[in-house]
């Protein structure tokens, strides 16, 4: 069940009704359930939570059933290693513990997203020696999500043996944290510490919250179906799909697109996740914030996937030294977290490339600020001018040249993409004026100055609503036009 | 609970859920509206629209959510009865993805035949031997078999067999198709699992140079400049001769060329015996040099005093070569539009298989119509297939400009391969349907209503004209087809819903190729005698 199906707005007015059905102060039926007897609020408590798990088992399976058992199967576990962790003050058992933990939780990313390409790899490294391998293929299907509930869980297990945070002791709730649906599938990566304090208060939708919720869905959906879809179906699929049939000038033109799809894509998709959390009453962490209206590598990253980077600074490059060690160790650091970051995304050559890309842009990007430090210049990007304005542009073109090495489905493709970019055959120019106007109109929006597109934003939120339910028709009718109906997939479901 | 506790609940946060479902019922209201009233009135004396666009959910529509409830694994499905089949299904398309995409590395093709020694001539049909039986696994995973309730495909089976039996023959097999196999793709699959099994007979047919930007070829290296090209869809060529391809290359100026060599590190095509080239001999011919890697090149004479249709036919050491096609012009000469190339032929001694992949883009099925009639039959018979595919009918399927008359589409199609049949009598004619075609609506990838018609058409005409026939739709899954196969990863069909893409073309080619060794399988089972092995 995609976000972006009218399957996904029935369910989740489905579970929207019902949730709140189950809450006292929105409900005449469970405030008389409730009666005069505080002990039964308790029992309300677990009936919600017992319906986010169950919409959130249901929405997971919608895709595969059988892989909710991986899900059920790592959730006990983190539960147990969490508890076991708050009963025990010895350092052996806390440092196994925790070890369980990585080793169940890696152990089935690794077994269902890397085993193949590792396998591979090892036949290509011996075949490089000289030594003929043909490796027994294990031809597993990725389990949707995976990436993302992995690192959440591990984020609690963690947080547990590092004392940062107390052991849940609801079952229930945990569970539910692990799985909840808006974010089960593609983030945003939602840490334990950040989340499971949520279910302790009563939930809240104040009218704002719920005209915010309901813009922040609009807003994923016209990112996704209006931007993303429909530059990737209109010109970026076709392209990359068969680079060769195609001019430089359409080549280029499609890569410089990809830029808005990944970003409407992924960003869609992460404000219909919160959009759809605050309307139950959670609150999930922002995700990006105009990644490309940046001033090289170190600021996007700040920026774009924010749960991601978070993670891999506190749980891999702080704990491997961080930039405490010695310049050296400083950049052996970034590269090995970058390497992670770029097979996070998917195990093949490309996501090795895309990491060592980044790896070496925030490396580039840190020396020139430590060469500015050293001649007593401010390392700090210039928040405007036209020196803010040439370094975004320079950002921006690190990021588009790299576009075939992500977007690639393996290296021929991404070879094929570049050869065709070079090879100096400027027409024809088939991109209709639909396709320019997205490409511009999305330019315009991004390099906004950002005090005016939130002010515009403001002015839709707290639209009377009369006029907030017209909009959601008439955007939803243009939606249904421009997609013509079809929900694709979201690109981050496949990491 | 007191009083003063629940009047602070009910205050603290009912407002927004109150909020959130008005502008639902707001919503709901709209959506209703569609269903309530049979046409929307537009202004300004435009048509009325019928509310049947603006409905969410249409009649035809999948409930939302009922893929939650489903057992279907066609359909997907949460139940776990459903999903567990569904999960037997995609473990078998990705079998089949593993099987079909990753293409071998270029080897050195060592056919699955018997090691006894070739017969002398006059040998052949004492040593008559039953062929084996194909083994169940080479066709295992077949989900459509090829109907061929007139023999039809005897004629190619036979000659298969004597490749079986290390006759120094090939067995060669032209594809007809649209721009679903612009790339050679699924022709390079089918190429690369016969030529694994029954020998390496060659690349085949490469046409000079491209009649469409799109259209590619795969286990050839294939280079060429200042080329004018006409194609038979557009029948703007002189006199209607576009040679066994479809497409007529004539030189713009002395600085045309055409090189067309082995490939390297491909899966087929890496070596060559014999190159043909397909030209016409005309009374304004100039002269076209051939010349194989850097050796002396052969200079011929395309000039006649009538026009003909001619094969040169260049042997060299079977291995890896290139042939180059270039005009000869003197020092004051021209040589402007004055050689008229059909295709260049890459073939291997056999015994072994080829493949043509004969790729008309954006072609109706009535422009094989279009050839002139002694042409079409001199390059057939020049070429000399055993077996023509004919894989039409996509753009007839989708084209909302040019309107589809089913009689008239039958009386076309039957026309046509009547007269590739009468060309070549004893060559086995097989019609593949088209594929599914998709169409975005409400919401949903669905199948366009015209395929499955035209799907029962193409049967109808194969079957009526003695040719063999492959369901191409129900082989990749029928109805809905588009819509699994969009949403698959890797995605086996592109964004227009209407072409395969590598990984789907592959699929094809693997099914295709099993329903070939069914086919073939049946027939040794048969035991039939072939005429003149007896």
């Amino acid at each position: 069940m995609l976000f972006n199906s009218f399957d996904y707005i029935v369910f989740m007015i489905l579970v929207f009704g019902v949730y709140w059905l189950l809450e006292p102060s929105t409900s005449p039926l469970a405030r008389h359930a409730v009666g005069a007897e505080a002990g039964r609020r308790g029992w309300l408590r677990t009936a919600r939570t017992a319906l986010l798990l169950i919409a959130s088992y249901l929405f997971y399976m919608s895709w595969n059933s059988v892989f909710i058992l991986l899900i059920i199967g790592s959730t006990l576990v983190d539960y147990w290693v969490g508890l076991a962790l708050g009963k025990t003050e010895r350092e052996g058992a806390r440092k196994a513990l925790v070890t369980l933990s990585l080793v169940v939780n890696l152990g089935l990313l690794g077994l269902f997203k890397y085993a193949d390409f590792g396998l591979v790899a090892s036949s290509q490294v011996a075949g490089l020696f000289g030594v003929a391998w043909e490796p027994p293929l294990l031809h597993l299907i990725l389990p949707v999500g995976i990436s993302f509930y992995t690192f959440q869980t591990l984020s609690y297990t963690i947080d547990v043996y590092r004392r940062r945070l107390e052991p849940h002791r609801d079952v229930l709730e945990f569970a539910t944290y692990v799985a909840f649906f808006p974010q089960l599938v593609a983030g945003p990566i939602v840490r334990a510490k950040e989340f499971l304090w949520q279910f302790g208060n009563r939930p809240t939708l104040t009218p704002s919250g719920a005209q915010s919720g309901i813009y922040l869905i609009l807003r994923g959906l016209v990112k996704k179906v209006a931007i993303a879809d429909f530059l990737a179906t209109r010109l970026i699929d076709r392209v990359f799909d068969n680079p060769g049939a195609f001019s430089s000038a359409e080549v280029i033109v499609a890569v410089y697109a990809y830029t808005w799809q990944l970003y409407g894509d992924f960003s869609g998709y992460t404000d219909i996740a919160r959009g759809s959390a605050r309307l139950l009453g959670f609150e999930l962490p922002e995700n990006f914030d105009r990644p490309f209206n940046t001033t090289g590598p170190i600021e996007f990253w700040r920026h774009w996937h924010i749960t991601l980077s978070r993670w891999v600074q506190d749980y891999i490059y702080i704990p491997l030294g961080g930039s405490q060690k010695g310049a050296g160790r400083t950049y052996v650091n970034l590269f090995l977290s970058f390497f992670i970051i770029g097979v996070w995304h998917g195990a093949g050559w490309t996501f090795v490339i895309f990491g060592l890309w980044h790896a070496t842009g925030v490396t580039l990007n840190r020396l020139w600020r430590r060469y500015r430090e050293k001649r007593g210049l401010s390392n700090r990007p210039p928040k405007t001018g036209w020196k803010r304005a040439l370094l975004v542009f320079i950002s921006v073109h690190f990021f588009v040249v790299h576009w075939p090495i992500f977007r690639g489905k393996d290296l021929g493709n991404m070879l094929e993409v570049y050869d065709q970019m070079l090879a100096n055959d400027w027409v024809p120019l088939r991109i209709g004026p639909w396709v320019w106007a997205v490409i511009l109109g999305m330019a315009v929006v991004h390099f906004a100055p950002k005090a005016w597109v939130e002010g515009a934003e403001r002015r839709i939120r707290e639209l009377p609503w009369p006029l907030m339910g017209v909009l959601v028709v008439l955007i939803g009718a243009l939606l249904m036009h421009i997609s013509a109906g079809q929900a694709a997939p979201f690109i981050y479901f496949q990491f | 609970m007191t009083t003063a506790t629940r009047e602070q609940e009910r205050d603290a946060h009912p407002a927004g859920v109150w909020r959130a479902l008005a502008i639902v019922a707001v919503v709901a209201c709209f959506v209703w509206i569609p269903y309530a009233i049979e046409q929307v009135p537009m202004p300004f004396g435009m048509d009325p629209i019928p509310a049947e666009h603006f409905q969410v959910v249409g009649p035809d529509d999948e409930i939302p959510l009922s893929d939650l409830l489903t057992a279907d694994p066609r359909q997907g499905g949460a139940s776990l009865a459903g999903a567990l089949r569904r999960q037997t299904l995609l473990e078998e398309d990705d079998e089949a993805l593993m099987e079909a995409a990753p293409l071998p590395e270029a080897v050195e093709v060592q056919p699955q035949r018997s090691r006894r020694r070739p017969p002398r001539r006059g040998e052949e049909d004492r040593q008559q031997t039953p062929l084996p039986r194909v083994d169940p696994e080479e066709y295992a995973g077949l989900t459509q078999p090829i109907e061929d309730p007139h023999g039809s495909m005897r004629a190619f089976y036979r000659q298969l067999g004597r490749v079986q039996r290390d006759r120094p023959v090939l067995a060669r097999m032209g594809v007809y198709g649209t721009s679903t196999n612009g790339a050679d793709r699924m022709t390079e699959q089918l190429r690369v699992l016969l030529q694994r099994r029954f020998g390496d007979g060659g690349k085949g047919w490469v046409p000079v140079a491209p009649g469409w930007r799109y259209q590619r070829h795969q286990n050839v290296s294939w280079s060429h400049d200042h080329w004018r090209t006409y194609v038979v869809n557009r029948s703007d060529g002189p006199l209607d001769r576009y040679g066994f391809g479809g497409v007529l290359a004539i030189n713009r100026h002395r600085g045309a060329f055409s090189t067309i060599g082995t490939a390297e590190d491909e899966p087929a095509g890496n070596r060559v015996s014999v190159f043909r080239v397909f030209h016409q001999a005309w009374p304004g011919g100039g002269r076209l040099s051939l010349q194989v890697d850097d050796e002396e090149p052969r200079i011929v004479d395309t000039g006649a005093q009538t026009v003909e249709d001619r094969v040169e036919t260049v042997e060299v050491p079977d291995g890896p070569h290139a042939l180059t096609l270039t005009p000869v012009a003197g020092e004051d000469e021209e040589a402007s539009e004055n050689l008229r190339l059909y295709g260049v032929v890459l073939e291997r001694d056999g015994p072994g298989v080829v493949v043509d992949g004969l790729m008309l883009i954006g072609a109706f099925t009535r422009v094989l119509r279009l050839f002139a009639p002694e042409h079409l039959e001199t390059q057939i018979q020049q070429r000399d297939p055993n077996l023509l595919v004919f894989w039409m009918g996509a753009n007839d399927a989708v084209s909302e400009t040019m309107p589809f008359i089913p009689d008239q589409y039958r009386e076309h199609y039957r026309g046509i391969l009547r007269r590739y049949q009468d060309a070549q009598p004893e060559m086995s004619c097989m019609v593949m349907s088209i594929l599914d075609k998709g169409e975005r609506v409400r919401g949903r990838i669905r199948t366009r209503e015209r395929v499955p018609r035209l799907v029962a058409i193409q049967r109808e005409i194969a079957h009526a004209e003695g040719c063999a026939f492959f369901d191409t739709y129900e082989a990749l899954g029928g109805r809905g087809t588009m819509r699994r196969w969009y949403g698959n990863s890797p995605r086996l069909v592109t964004a227009d819903l209407g072409h395969l893409t590598a990984a789907g073309s592959r699929i094809l080619g693997t099914l295709l190729y099993r329903a070939l060794m069914k086919g073939y399988d049946d027939w040794i089972a048969d035991g039939e005698p072939a005429p003149g092995e007896q």
